[in-house]
């Protein structure tokens, strides 16, 4: 064999093993469908499960196509409302942490199939008749036994045909400054924030300042337009609510706006009385006008809230309330809704009318008031004006704005806050750091008192020294779960499966095998223990697992058996 | 009668064919072989492209393997089982490890491959045809190299995972990989071309090109036969260094959760595991290990080359 001919076969040799090295060996069967599963890039631990997840999907015959982004590449995809899968601009699947809008479970803000959005926040389309039954009768009897009834219904509707699947129940960990006192929560989007009116630093007198690290920078500080993390923090102790949460251990409302409330035996008639004497930062008194500004833009669709179908669900119109005195205001329920008391009087915040109403609707979302970056100048009565940093609210914490170099949002005490601070807290700064070992260093090296529990320290807790750090833990009334694109043909509506395309009366069926499969393939005890630390329980449904709402008698952990996930996928119609 | 030393035959042939120089490649491997630095280079990479073409056959685990997640044994410390313990996703640290290397390499010498060709053909026309090509060709070079290579990456790997979807790119294996090399590759050949461009210009006024002008060769011989086998020693020297900084850029790319999910990268591994830095070294310091050695061993390679290809730049 001559040397040119045997250079010729070698070469040959190389370019088919690259070849086979490039496309893989042979598989033994094709796919069955495939998936695009989006992870978002913010939290290590979430794209560890994430990539498990796919990884487990893929040994049930699914073709997983996973990517890490960030989340404003996830929340566009899901809020068109045309229900589209991945390939068309719309999504399949992806991983989130979510949590309601109130401590008490308010699943009919989320699932209810009159939410679609772009204008509500059912993004993942469930509509299901049985589930609808349930938040309804959830949402609209007084009748406390009857409440339970409607939550058992809807825990066990969605426990047979899981709509998503919930890995598991998250515990918050925070590390907290040892010297830090009166840190006795965990933040909670949008009613618990980082309260330090009530935090003590020991051994700083009476001037203290303190630091608190949220994640992300926020998207906007106008309450209404967001239900994130990244914002409440922020917004959150500048602004009050008409009633708040007592405490995260008792989770009981309170008058805080308010001062108490009269409801009709039906449950649709309601008078609150409005505390006196409260003043907006601006020094402007805070009367119902700003009770009824705060609804009008909520239901407003030209001010663009995700939570105007929400308040619409509940109000019906703006109809539906008036003012009955300069601290009182009268509402008329088209049907009684617990969300008008859990959520949009418990939840939501009061917004200023003389330092809000001149901003153009679709300008609010840019305005200073909502960017804090700059100042903005309002009219206040008597002829005066006031020139604020941010936004403006009642809260106990007046807003300075945004300083880049630090990286963090500045506040001063309230020194006219209608209550009294009990910490010795007067400057007060919310940073963002990203990422739990920056977080972390930040605490050692004394820059920060606390975070948010978005960092996910659970599994580097053991190395944290009590000399600079305390390491406190919370039920997070959150959980972590894989959603779906419930007008995907395949999984979502089941048009496109084998028993869908047989029998389309039977597509919707085929369908929920195949998420049941999904949900069995997820080794949830190894992700509770090997990911996140051992901090956190088995998911199953869309219910905080300390709730005194969550079933713990119907809802058995969902078991890991790839088998039984294999046995959901042949009732689906597909052929191993 | 006088007996004769060397058999006439031979004497003949020593004086009808003379003993040859050494050439180019052969004097450079000489000085090579005495610059220890080099030699260590050389090893180290040897190491490399051996553990990315034996990883299939000496990894104890497949590269996706998860399943010391499923029996509670993530984040283990080494042991005989997994001999440099297991990372946050269950993974075998050391399967990991063995199968970066093919990743590293594939990035390196795919990056570097492209930026030669664009460099070399770029660099060479300008020093070639010289004048006004010359400088619009240096300009445009010049351009790329102020560009931000990272921002670019990072935008067109996420732009293009959106634009490919449900197209039938989304069939190649590893595409956003391949993404990361191409780009690499594109923003990396400016200092080929500048070097290109230099040797292209010493070379065409040598005797030897002169001489193979005169007696007509083609210019497409002059320039392939003549000018760029001359032109190689230090061409290769800019190429070894830049598989070490291709690697390291992907590595980056991986590290900051932009990289190919489905890559085995040891800049992935960091990502994934650098947050539990103090309670699983092992994840950690085994990836971050491994990229040191690859990037030494070429920067230890490129250096030798440098010394036997131009010693003069030594003295």
């Amino acid at each position: 064999m001559s040397l040119s001919s045997k250079r010729r076969s070698v070469m040959k040799a190389a370019a088919a093993a690259a070849v086979a090295a490039v496309a893989g060996p042979a598989r033994a069967a094709p796919p069955f469908f495939k998936l695009y599963l989006m992870i978002p890039n913010n939290q290590p631990a979430r794209m560890i499960w994430g990539t498990l997840a796919a990884q487990q999907m893929s040994r049930i015959g699914i073709d997983v196509v996973s990517s890490f982004v960030p989340f404003t590449v996830i929340s566009p995809r899901r809020s068109r409302g045309d229900g589209k899968p991945h390939p068309e601009g719309g999504w399949d699947a992806y991983l989130e942490r979510y949590y309601y809008n109130a401590i008490t479970p308010t699943p009919n803000t989320l699932f209810h199939s009159r939410l679609m959005p772009p204008s509500g926040q059912n993004f993942y389309y469930v509509n299901d008749p049985q589930i609808d039954a349930a938040l309804d009768q959830m949402a609209s009897t007084i009748d406390p036994a009857q409440r339970m009834d409607a939550y058992r219904a809807f825990e066990r509707r969605w426990y047979e045909t899981e709509p998503m699947t919930t890995l598991f129940y998250p515990e918050d960990v925070i590390a907290v400054n040892p010297k830090l006192k009166g840190f006795d929560f965990t933040t909670f989007n949008p009613v618990f924030y980082p309260n330090p009116e009530k935090w003590t630093i020991e051994g700083a007198g009476n001037d203290a300042t303190a630091a608190f690290a949220s994640w992300a920078p926020p998207a906007s500080l106008i309450p209404m337009y967001t239900t994130g993390y990244n914002e409440s923090n922020i917004f959150g102790p500048v602004y009050n609510r008409l009633y708040e949460y007592e405490s995260w251990q008792d989770k009981r409302l309170v008058p805080a706006l308010a001062t108490g409330h009269t409801m009709s035996a039906d449950g649709k008639h309601w008078v609150i009385t409005l505390r006196e004497g409260v003043k907006w930062h601006s020094g402007e008194e805070f009367t119902a006008e700003d009770v009824k500004f705060t609804w009008d833009t909520f239901l407003n669709r030209a001010y663009g809230t995700p939570i105007q179908a929400a308040t619409e669900q509940v109000l019906g119109g703006p109809g539906a309330y008036r003012i009955t005195g300069k601290h009182e205001i009268t509402v008329d329920l088209p049907a009684y809704n617990m969300l008008f008391l859990d959520w949009l009087i418990g939840a939501q915040a009061i917004i200023p009318k003389h330092a809000y109403q001149d901003i153009r609707p679709e300008a609010l979302r840019g305005h200073t008031a909502s960017n804090w970056l700059g100042r903005h100048t309002v009219r206040i009565s008597g002829g005066r004006s006031y020139t604020a940093l941010g936004g403006i609210g009642t809260g106990p914490w007046i807003a300075q704005g945004y300083d880049p170099q630090r990286r963090a949002y500045k506040y001063v005490r309230n020194e006219n806050y209608w209550k009294p601070h009990t910490g010795n807290v007067k400057t007060f700064y919310i940073v963002n750091i990203q990422g739990t070992d920056s977080v972390l260093s930040a605490l050692r090296a004394g820059e920060i008192d606390a975070h948010d529990p978005m960092y996910d320290i659970g599994p580097v807790a053991s190395t944290i020294d009590p000399s600079w750090g305390k390491v406190q833990t919370f039920d997070s009334f959150k959980w972590q779960h894989i959603c779906y694109n419930l007008r995907h043909p395949v999984f979502g509506t089941g048009v496109d499966t084998p028993l869908g395309r047989r029998d389309p009366s039977r597509a919707a069926e085929a369908a929920a095998y195949i998420r049941k499969a999904i949900s069995h393939a997820m080794p949830r005890e190894q992700i509770v223990k090997e990911i996140a630390g051992g901090y956190g329980r088995e998911g199953t449904v869309p219910m905080p697992y300390s709730a005194p709402e969550y079933d713990h008698d119907l809802l058995r952990p969902i078991a890991y058996d790839l088998d039984l996930s294999r046995q959901y996928m042949q009732r689906a119609g597909y052929e191993y | 009668m006088d007996t004769p030393i060397v058999p006439e035959a031979v004497a003949e042939a020593s004086i009808a064919v003379p003993l040859r120089p050494p050439g180019l490649w052969r004097q450079g491997w000489y000085r090579f072989r005495r610059n220890r630095g080099g030699m260590l280079g050389l090893g180290l990479v040897a190491l490399v492209v051996l553990v990315a073409l034996l990883c299939p056959f000496v990894a104890p685990f497949a590269p996706n393997d998860q399943s010391a997640m499923l029996r509670g044994a993530a984040r283990k410390a080494p042991d005989w089982v997994h001999l440099l313990g297991t990372d946050r996703n269950g993974y075998d640290v050391l399967t990991r490890v063995l199968y970066g290397a093919s990743t590293a390499l594939a990035v390196g010498l795919g990056a570097m491959a492209v930026a030669s060709v664009i460099g070399v053909i770029i660099g060479g026309i300008a020093g070639y045809a010289g004048g006004l090509t010359d400088e619009l060709l240096m300009r445009f070079a010049e351009f790329f190299m102020v560009i931000p290579v990272f921002v670019v990456i990072l935008a067109v790997v996420r732009l293009f995972g959106i634009v490919v979807v449900g197209t039938w790119l989304e069939s190649i294996p590893n595409l956003n990989l391949m993404t990361i090399i191409v780009l690499l590759g594109c923003f990396e050949w400016p200092p080929i071309a500048r070097m290109a461009r230099a040797e292209f210009l010493r070379l065409k006024h040598a005797e030897f090109v002169e001489a193979a002008i005169c007696i007509g060769t083609k210019k497409r011989d002059i320039l392939l036969r003549h000018i760029l086998p001359n032109a190689l020693p230090s061409l290769i020297v800019l190429v070894a260094l830049g598989i070490g900084g291709a690697i390291l850029a992907e590595t980056m790319v991986s590290f900051l959760g932009f990289g190919d999910p489905k890559a085995v990268s040891w800049g992935q591994q960091l990502h994934f595991n650098y947050e539990a830095l103090k309670v699983a070294p092992w994840a950690v310091l085994s990836p971050g290990a491994a990229i040191f050695v690859t990037v030494l061993g070429f920067n230890l390679l490129a250096d030798g080359l440098t010394d036997a290809f131009n010693p003069r730049l030594r003295r």
